[in-house]
C-alpha cells in the first residue's frame, strides 16, 4: 500500500470536525488519523505548479516489508518538475504525491521488518511521496541517517550527491590522480563533485 | 552541449552524462543520446550515461552502497551540500517557483513541523 493508491481527498474543515467529535469521544479514534501533503491533482504540464493542493490524506498502513515515515526534511530539484510534468518515467499515476528524496523518523513498521526501529532516522529516494508529512515504502528504501548529520543535509544529499558519487565511482570508475572536468548544471553539483573524488 | 564536452577531452577520455534536463524534445534527446554514445566513440572518447533513478528502480542495492558513504562523509563534514534555502514542508510549490526562477546558488529544502 502507498499513499498514493488510496486518495481520499478531505473537504476542507473536515479534519476541524473530526478533532471536535474527538474531544466529545476520544477514545473512539486515534490522535491523528490524516496527515497533510501537497499533492499533484491533475495532469501537469508547464502550469503543472497550478496543480499543486494541499490535502489532508488517511494516515496509511504498513503492509508486510514496509515501513511508516514522518517526513522532517524533502529535497526539492529540477527533477520535480520532470515528475509534475506527468511524463516522468518512474512517477505514479495521478493523483500522487510527488517529493524525490527525503529525511525522515521511522513511525510504524510492517511485519517481516528488520533492522529499522521506531524513532529512528531515516533517509530515502523517494522519487514521489516527499511533500506529504508521512509516507510508506518498503523498507528495502531507507537508510539510517548518522547522528551529526541534519535532516535538512541528509535530504539534501540524497539524490545530487547520490548521483555524483555513482557517477564518479560506478560509471566513470574514476581513480585518485586522474583528471576530471565537472560541467555540471549547478553548484550544487559542483560541490558534489569536488569533495566526492577523494574516498 | 554535448560536443565541447566530448572536445574537451583527452583521448581515450570518458564522458559520463547525467539525467535528462538539458534536452527538450524527443529529437534532441535522441541526438543527445546519439552524440554522447556515438559521437564520443567516432572521437576517439568514450560516452556513457547514468540516471540514478533508472538504476535504482532496477537494483537498490548500489544505492544502499554508496548513500551511507556519502553520509560518512557528511558527518565527517568533508563535504557541504549548501543548502540556500528552506520553506515548511506544506509550501512545496512556493519553493518550486523559486527553483524555477532561477537564481538560487545551491539546494532548497521543505522542511516539516507535522506530525
Amino acid at each position: 500500500m502507498t499513499i498514493d493508491s488510496r486518495v481520499v481527498r478531505a473537504p476542507e474543515g473536515a479534519y476541524s470536525s473530526a478533532a471536535a467529535h474527538d474531544a466529545v469521544a476520544p477514545a473512539e479514534k486515534p490522535a491523528t488519523t490524516t496527515f497533510r501533503a501537497v499533492m499533484l491533482t491533475r495532469k501537469g504540464g508547464p502550469k503543472a505548479l497550478d496543480a499543486l493542493e494541499v490535502v489532508d490524506l488517511p494516515v496509511p498502513e504498513p503492509g508486510p516489508g514496509q515501513v511508516r515515515v514522518r517526513v522532517r526534511a524533502t529535497g526539492i530539484g529540477s527533477t520535480d518538475f520532470m515528475v509534475l510534468g506527468g511524463s516522468y518515467r518512474y512517477g505514479p499515476k495521478l493523483p500522487f504525491v510527488p517529493g524525490y528524496e527525503i529525511a525522515g523518523v521511522v513511525d510504524a513498521l510492517g511485519t517481516e521488518v528488520h533492522g529499522l526501529r521506531v524513532g529512528q532516522r531515516v533517509a530515502a529516494l523517494t522519487v514521489y511521496g516527499g511533500f506529504g508529512e508521512m509516507l510508506v515504502r518498503g523498507a528495502e528504501h531507507f537508510l539510517p541517517i548518522p547522528d551529526g548529520v541534519s535532516d535538512r543535509d541528509a535530504a539534501a544529499v540524497v539524490l545530487n550527491y547520490g548521483t555524483a558519487y555513482q557517477a564518479i565511482h560506478r560509471v566513470a570508475k574514476a581513480k585518485a590522480g586522474q583528471t576530471a572536468l565537472a560541467r555540471w548544471s549547478r553548484a550544487v553539483s559542483i560541490s558534489c563533485s569536488t569533495g566526492l573524488a577523494d574516498p | 552541449m554535448i560536443g565541447p564536452c566530448i572536445g574537451a577531452l583527452c583521448r581515450h577520455g570518458h564522458l559520463v552524462a547525467y539525467g535528462f534536463m538539458a534536452s527538450t524534445g524527443t529529437l534532441s534527446t535522441l541526438l543527445m543520446f546519439a552524440n554522447i554514445l556515438l559521437g564520443s566513440r567516432l572521437r576517439g572518447r568514450r560516452g556513457s550515461f547514468y540516471g540514478i533513478s533508472a538504476l535504482y528502480q532496477k537494483d537498490p542495492r548500489p544505492l544502499r552502497e554508496d548513500l551511507p558513504k556519502v553520509f560518512a562523509l557528511l558527518a565527517k563534514k568533508e563535504i557541504n551540500p549548501m543548502v540556500a534555502r528552506t520553506f515548511p514542508l506544506l509550501e512545496a510549490r512556493k519553493a518550486l517557483e523559486l527553483l524555477a526562477a532561477g537564481g538560487v546558488e545551491g539546494k532548497i529544502v521543505l522542511e516539516s513541523s507535522g506530525p
